[in-house]
């Protein structure tokens, strides 16, 4: 299905660049060529759990397309993930293939793998190489049909129609699987359709990384639009301006954090980059200021506000602002996108309190990995077709969405959906510490702050900021370590002795 | 009075790393010279815009955004040069 479409796209388009990154390009032509040899290595395997641990760009996504059309199971993970990190994600399952740029640069990564794997590596100097069990296959060797690995795919008790894994941060503290299907892909792309095809032809930009639900999705939306889709994998701003101006890039999609840095550096306007015409902004809240900014260096651009979760391919909403139209109040999001419904009514706008939102869309998650071999269903309702997001709102006159916060406690940082309770696994488990919570002041640029609330055990030192801060950095993801650490004599706590949350933040805060 | 050569300035703009980050993450950091700023992750995106606002003050510098890239901001050694041959 998506393989298909994507051989329709290649056909008129093979010497037009489909992707590039920081270090390489590849045209539709070479791409969709390349990705038949790696869909007949997939296909050899059975039905393999792909776990995608490379930059974004073009090898990103030739795996990406390839595993799709094999009708392989592929979920994207982080490319610096840490030895800690890719263990959760492989508490939940055992990859049958394991996609990295080196086995240097990510052993820590490979040395989570508990059972036998095969370790795809794109570089070429890992020929020959042996790691213990595993089964270790260079993208040359594929590339040149070489198949003398035989392996069968474990049977990950995954439903059929599934072929990709999202994994977000679960409310336990380890990572959650959601279980996507080709056809919540496809639906995404064309609930889009209209939008995208005014980029058909022309550049876009896209710095959200591609193992995040947003960076991933509009990056397959705009490869199959046919817009030269470019990649970036890390804050540079010099050479996010020459590719930029070397692609005749004519949108940028990012994280409100983006486009406020970017602004406050002056890499945005006339001067450097006067052909942007189009902005998209996801995932956080947004700062009206950032888009008044926008208007201001590009009046006749026009802005885009996505608003969507991991638990459902793409934006859920869309907010299209042109210059001279009323700032945003803050919280609205915009229109249902594609065929999304609201399932549940919500209340019109200041109308008493908001409710849950819950939306029906082909673009919904079927359910969520949640052990090993044990899913469970994402979706209710007598159709089995309603999501609960987990956020609160309103409608107004327009039908327009208006987020008002969570029902739950996860935090949105710069974009990124992180569950305190994760971060908090993972500082506990440092020597002489009693308890960890974790909170989420808000901040006007990143949405919110990542603070913990540290509370040692009676009698012990606590650990310098420097000794703790090493600790989350061999620990967790860049996006996921704390801003700030607090410690506390004792934690303030609820009668029934658990610590409260509420009071914590509110302590911080002041 | 001849200009401090970069191995001179190093040690300050090493520092004002460490603070930039410290700063804006809340981590402790001690940069070395053969610490990869951007390559490691040590540099996210808040702190080098904190950072390029920290040399312009600290140097009395023009730092071009177009500047801002993989090499000059390489290490606390490249940024010395960077900034040196500027003052």
């Amino acid at each position: 299905m998506m393989f298909a479409q994507l051989r329709d796209v290649a056909r008129s388009r093979r010497d037009t660049v489909a992707i590039s990154n920081e270090s390489s390009n590849i045209t539709y032509g070479v791409l969709f060529d390349r990705a038949l040899a790696f869909r007949e290595f997939f296909a050899n395997l059975g039905r393999p759990f792909v776990l995608l641990a490379l930059p974004g760009g073009p090898e990103f996504t030739l795996v990406q397309l390839a595993a799709l059309g094999a009708e392989a199971i592929h979920a994207p993970l982080p490319h610096k993930s840490t030895t800690r990190e890719a263990s959760s994600v492989i508490d939940l399952v055992a990859p049958d293939v394991v996609v990295v740029e080196s086995l240097q640069l990510q052993a820590g990564m490979l040395s989570a793998l508990r059972e036998p794997a095969v370790i795809l590596s794109f570089a070429a100097s890992d020929e020959g190489s042996k790691m213990g069990a595993h089964t270790v296959v260079t993208s040359a060797q594929v590339e040149r049909g070489h198949s003398t690995w035989h392996t069968e795919a474990r049977d990950h008790g995954i439903p059929a129609e599934v072929a990709m894994v999202q994994f977000t941060s679960g409310s336990t503290g380890s990572p959650k699987g959601v279980l996507l299907t080709q056809a919540a892909l496809l639906a995404n792309l064309a609930g889009n359709s209209d939008h995208l095809a005014r980029f058909e032809g022309r550049s876009v930009f896209c710095t959200v990384p591609q193992f995040h639900a947003m960076g991933g999705a509009v990056v397959l939306e705009h490869v199959y639009a046919g817009s030269p889709t470019h990649v970036t994998n890390q804050f540079v701003p010099a050479e996010d301006v020459r590719r930029m101006q070397a692609s005749d890039a004519v949108a940028l999609l990012g994280s409100p954090n983006y486009f406020s840095l970017a602004l406050r550096l002056g890499v945005l306007g006339a001067k450097h980059l006067p052909g942007l015409r189009s902005f998209t902004l996801g995932t956080a809240a947004v700062d009206v200021e950032t888009i008044r900014q926008l208007f201001a260096a590009y009046p006749d651009a026009s802005v885009h506000v996505r608003y969507g979760l991991s638990e459902s391919v793409g934006a859920l909403t869309r907010l299209d602002l042109r210059a001279g139209d009323e700032p945003p109040p803050p919280g609205l999001v915009g229109s249902l996108v594609g065929d999304a419904t609201f399932a549940e009514a919500l209340p019109r706008l200041g109308d008493g309190e908001p409710r849950e939102v819950v939306v029906r869309s082909s673009c919904n998650a079927l359910g969520q990995l949640i052990s090993r071999n044990i899913w469970s269903p994402l979706l209710s309702g007598d159709s089995r077709n309603e999501l609960r997001t987990g956020d609160c709102g309103y409608v107004d006159d327009h039908g327009r969405l208006h987020v008002r916060g969570r029902t739950t406690t996860f935090l949105k940082v710069n974009g990124y959906r992180i569950s305190p309770f994760e971060i908090e696994v993972a500082l506990r488990a440092y020597p002489g510490v009693n308890d960890v919570v974790v909170v989420g002041p808000s901040d006007p640029v990143m949405g919110q702050k990542i603070v913990a609330a540290i509370e040692m055990h009676v009698g012990v030192a606590a650990p310098t900021e420097l000794e703790y801060a090493r600790h989350c950095q061999a620990e967790l993801a860049a996006h996921k370590r704390p801003h700030r650490y607090v410690w506390f004599e004792q934690l303030p706590r609820t009668h029934a002795g658990k610590p409260d949350r509420n009071r914590i933040l509110r302590e911080i805060e002041s | 009075m001849s200009q401090p050569t970069a191995l001179q300035i190093e040690p300050e703009i090493a520092a004002l790393v460490g603070a930039v980050i410290r700063e804006s993450t809340g981590r402790e950091v001690t940069i070395s010279l053969s610490d990869r700023l951007i390559e490691s992750g040590l540099l996210d995106s808040l702190s080098m815009v904190n950072l390029v606002v920290a040399l312009q003050a600290k140097f009395g510098v023009e730092v071009d955004i177009m500047d801002v890239d993989e090499q000059n901001f390489a290490s606390s050694l490249a940024i010395a040069e960077y900034i040196s041959v500027r003052r």
